[in-house]
């Protein structure tokens, strides 16, 4: 007997009850979840999208400009750095690299990073209003190890992507099709942090200090 | 993990008597009970959810041979590879055996209790492997060579003077001597150190906090981004889960993500939220190239059977453990295991036994504050009567105690002895208090003073017996 | 003990105390506690209840509840025990206890009797008339206020098993606000356990004994000279554990306090009788 089949007879003998038929089998894959019905979504704050975005940001320590094109994120990433006494340099995603970040006077490396650059620029797939969170997705164009090893993450953000629960990345995700599931989804929702010591909160545990988010709109 | 749970006596007298730990253990008291209120607060469908994951949970475990099979189907067809373990040590061979074959030298760990329960670090070390935990608080002790006592902030009990000469003690050999005092500090020295361990791990060790059956995706909150560091740089992914993570789908585990963090630390949401489906793609520029999930029964199939089915909801948020008043008093490593609290409590003596671990269903006053505060309304109070009730069977309790209680059932089957027995003693008990209106001492109720405290004397007369007096003198 | 995970919030139907015509039959089931430690407490719950309109009866064969073998495994001990309690009360229209934790037990009894369906049934009909007594005054009994006097700055413990298994947490503050002359003033964590616990606090005196510590120290943070709550066990912990400290502050049962018969020296006071019965 397979492992598979030991742990699975174990559990079935758990449940006083052998293999169930092919059709209750189908009768769940059909399901949509375990409560076979539409989630609970808690009420979100009155208000547009990219404000309850924000609102939950902010509350998390993350930080957000609004910016009015694509374009113009370069500019508003120097701004940003300037503005922290961070060096103009950055490993930049794929997904991102045809901005014309020499011209904003940012030294840009295209691709992922081996943990010595300070800022690390990602574009994220979706973002989720209710906790302010971002949703990224691994793949070619997306590296995710800038998303935890560079000290300052910024993170472009679409506002046409901008969805009220994680809910609707899911069906998204759903909608995909053949290519699926990608191997990492990373939910992020404000920057590192750890209570581990005397329950103090301190940001920038592992992953990044800082967290900024670029709406473009 | 070895049991001390025997000892719990001793070990919960001496953590009463540790003054370090008294401190840290006040310090979490208030912190984490006003921060799960307050997180509740301002999501007025919090118990509306609760319901939802009490069904969800049901409906899987009902049905988890199902999720189980739909589950790893879906984690092959990913590209991974599923492993199942009976028990524990299953689990340590099948974890050692992958990093064998994947000729590791060093392994990143992300904070896991099934890790813990099965002493995956352990048998990694006799194996010879370097094994470094990456969870700072998990770092912490394992620095300090002891077992989690939280689990959700394993480290709660040591103080950042303890910490700092931890750090001082084992970061000398990377060239850091300088002894730290600030928490800011002491967190970025451990950066610091665990940023070359990421870098140079050839396999990463995580748990997972669901297990998503449509997709064959494992998913792990962090805080710290550890979590993340150690499944996304090494070559080898590893993820050890109990056979209970498993959930339908994406949505069902978003359900009970709003419930996690909020119960577990007060957050809305943990930092890190992170899916991972099978090993890296082709063209992925990072992510491991090989993904194991190890599925691990190790008694869980055998709670299926009865009323501890209801267990396995659990979600491990710790909040049974944040407004116990008990663990607040002794702190988590008096209970001698892995998990400590109202749900180890439960848990132990199912893994460990009655015989070893008697003690921790009883150390409870059944005050019921862990059931009003679980988010997936696990009934542990029930749960530890009946733990108390199979060991009154087994005949493993403390003789006099069931000497006694014979003897008070059959008076109270007697009304009319009980009667007499408890006016003899109400009056001989206020007699001999005199005025002084209580005792500070009495034989063989020396449990009672041994807690600090006297005992109150009786008014004198049983209030049956001014009762039928007075219904004598209306009569009349 | 039916443990609700959130307060009981469902108000019962209130039946206002009209005329004698309508004077429910209410046994008081004392509780072993109150009958050998402060029968003072049993005749405030008989004065309440009649002025709540009730006839009381106090069966003579009731003894205990049985909470001590329910909650050290003796599942068997505690039916023995439920079933002398159940004959008792059966011709009683409602069964009145002065302690959340003795109700919550008595609500309990249906599960002692899985497989004995006649006994379930009557387990089942105890446990639908059995209420606390605070709480069966307020919420059947509709009593919104009593008339009586004490003048002192007094601070309430929320007893576990009635807060959490019946919901019991505004009812005694809304009739303690409408005594003359007394002040509450809540204390931190009132609703913490105090320690008590039943047989714990002999198993386990040293933990037992830190939890009644911590409880002591934040009723005496409230400046308050008088502690109440409606369980005696858990007042009797206190009490001990105020007494052994020395600090002066008395302990009430709230229903002395509410029946205007809290003159009578608190739990563990000093007694000028020297226990001579009253």
């Amino acid at each position: 007997m397979s492992d598979r089949d030991t742990v699975l007879g174990a559990i079935r003998r758990g449940l006083g009850r052998g293999p169930l038929g092919s059709d209750a089998r189908a009768a769940l894959d059909r399901r949509q979840g375990a409560t076979d019905s539409d989630p609970l979504l808690p009420g979100l704050p009155h208000g547009p999208l990219a404000q309850i975005f924000r609102a939950g940001l902010e509350k998390v320590a993350g930080t957000m400009s609004e910016i009015a094109s694509l374009d113009a994120v370069p500019e508003a990433v120097a701004g940003y750095l300037a503005g922290h006494g961070v060096a103009l340099e950055a490993a930049v995603a794929p997904s991102l690299g045809a901005l014309d970040w020499s011209a904003a006077g940012i030294s840009a490396s295209i691709g992922s990073t081996r943990g010595d650059d300070l800022t690390g620029i990602s574009l994220a797939w979706r973002g989720v209003a209710e906790n302010g969170s971002l949703v990224l997705l691994s793949g070619p164009e997306n590296p995710t190890s800038l998303n935890f090893l560079p000290d300052h993450h910024l993170v472009v953000l679409r506002s046409d992507d901008l969805v009220p629960y994680p809910e609707h990345v899911w069906s998204a995700l759903r909608e995909r099709g053949e290519k699926g599931w990608p191997r990492t989804v990373n939910v992020i929702t404000g920057p590192s942090r750890t209570a581990d010591i005397e329950l103090t909160i301190q940001l920038g545990a592992h992953g990044p200090r800082s967290l900024h988010v670029l709406l473009v709109d | 993990m070895e049991s001390l749970s025997h000892a719990f006596k001793e070990r919960s007298v001496h953590a009463l008597k540790d003054e370090t730990l008294q401190v840290a253990l006040h310090r979490a008291k208030d912190g984490f009970a006003v921060k799960r209120a307050k997180a509740v607060e301002g999501l007025p469908e919090f118990d509306a959810l609760r319901d939802r994951a009490v069904a969800i949970k049901n409906h899987t475990l009902e049905h988890l041979d199902h999720y189980l099979e739909r589950y790893a189907d879906a984690v092959e067809r990913s590209g991974g590879t599923v492993h199942w373990a009976s028990s524990a040590e299953d689990a340590r061979r099948i974890v050692v055996d992958i990093c064998r074959a994947a000729d590791a030298k060093m392994i990143t760990k992300g904070k896991s209790m099934v890790g813990e329960e099965v002493g995956v670090n352990g048998a990694l070390e006799e194996a010879g492997f370097e094994v470094v935990e990456t969870d700072l608080g998990e770092y912490i002790i394992q620095l300090a060579h002891e077992p989690p006592s939280h689990i959700i902030v394993p480290a709660v009990h040591k103080t950042r003077g303890q910490i700092a000469d931890l750090f001082h003690e084992n970061h000398a050999k990377y060239g850091l001597t300088r002894k730290l005092s600030e928490v800011p500090e002491m967190v970025n020295e451990a950066r610091q150190v665990l940023r070359s361990k990421y870098l140079a791990a050839d396999v990463g060790i995580t748990g997972a906090n669901f297990l998503i059956a449509e997709t064959g995706t494992s998913v792990i909150v962090t805080n710290e981004g550890n979590g993340d560091l150690t499944c996304s740089l090494p070559r080898v992914h590893i993820v050890t889960a109990g056979i209970e993570k498993v959930v339908p789908t994406a949505e069902d585990a978003s359900t009970l993500l709003r419930l996690l963090a909020r119960s577990a630390t007060g957050q809305d949401m943990t930092t890190y939220t992170t899916f991972s489906t099978g090993p890296k793609r082709e063209g992925d520029p990072d992510g491991p190239e090989e993904y194991h999930v190890v599925l691990i029964d190790n008694g869980r199939s055998t709670m299926l059977a009865d009323q501890f089915r209801e267990m396995l909801r659990c979600i491990r948020c710790g909040a049974c453990m944040n407004h116990c008043p008990v663990y607040g008093a002794i702190g988590g490593h008096a209970y001698g295991w892995v998990y400590p609290g109202p749900m180890g409590s439960v848990l132990t003596p199912l893994s460990v036994g009655l015989k070893e671990a008697g003690n921790l269903p009883n150390a409870c006053t059944l005050n019921g504050h862990c059931a009003e505060v679980c988010p997936v309304r696990i009934p542990l109070p029930d749960l530890l009567r009946t733990l108390r009730h199979r060991e009154y069977q087994l005949k493993l309790g403390l003789k006099p105690l069931r000497w006694g209680l014979a003897a008070w059932v059959w008076f109270t089957a007697h009304p009319r002895i009980y009667r007499i027995g408890t006016r003899v003693q109400a009056r001989m008990l206020a007699l001999l208090a005199g005025r002084k209106g209580r005792f500070t001492r009495m034989p063989l109720a020396g449990g009672w003073f041994k807690g600090g405290r006297d005992l109150p004397a009786p008014q004198g007369e049983t209030f049956m017996a001014v009762w039928k007096r007075r219904q004598k003198d209306s009569a009349r | 003990m039916q443990w609700c995970d959130e307060r009981m919030s469902e108000p019962s139907p209130r039946v206002p105390a009209d005329g004698p015509g309508d004077r429910p039959r209410v046994g008081l089931f004392v509780t072993c506690l109150a009958d050998i430690y402060r029968p003072n407490v049993g005749l405030a719950a008989v004065a309440l209840l009649e002025k709540a309109g009730c006839v009381v009866e106090v069966p003579a064969s009731q003894t205990c509840c049985g909470q001590p073998s329910y909650n050290n495994g003796d599942l068997a001990g505690a039916a023995r025990t439920a079933r002398q309690t159940i004959a008792a009360f059966e011709d009683c229209d409602y069964v009145v206890v002065p302690s959340g934790s003795c109700a919550g037990m008595l609500m309990d009894y249906p599960k002692l009797f899985e497989d004995q369906p006649r006994w379930r049934e009557r387990a089942e009909a105890m446990a639908a008339k059995t209420h606390e007594l605070i709480s069966f005054l307020t919420d059947i009994r509709g009593l919104d206020a009593v008339t009586t006097r004490f003048s002192r700055r007094v601070t309430y413990h929320d007893s576990c098993h009635g807060l959490r298994a019946l919901g019991i947490k505004e009812q005694p503050r809304r009739l303690l606000a409408s005594v003359e002359g007394l002040e509450l003033v809540e204390m931190a964590d009132a609703e913490i356990c105090c320690g008590f616990g039943g047989t714990f606090c002999v198993k386990y005196p040293e933990i037992s004994g830190r939890m009644v510590a911590d409880k002591a120290s934040d009723i005496s943070a409230t400046g308050a000279r008088v502690v109440l709550g409606g369980d005696l066990g858990c007042l009797l912990n206190i009490a001990g554990r105020l007494g052994r400290e020395g600090n002066g502050i008395s302990v009430y049962h709230v229903a002395e306090v509410l029946a205007g018969m809290a003159d009578v020296p608190g739990l563990g006071d000093p007694t000028d009788s020297g226990g001579r019965a009253r």
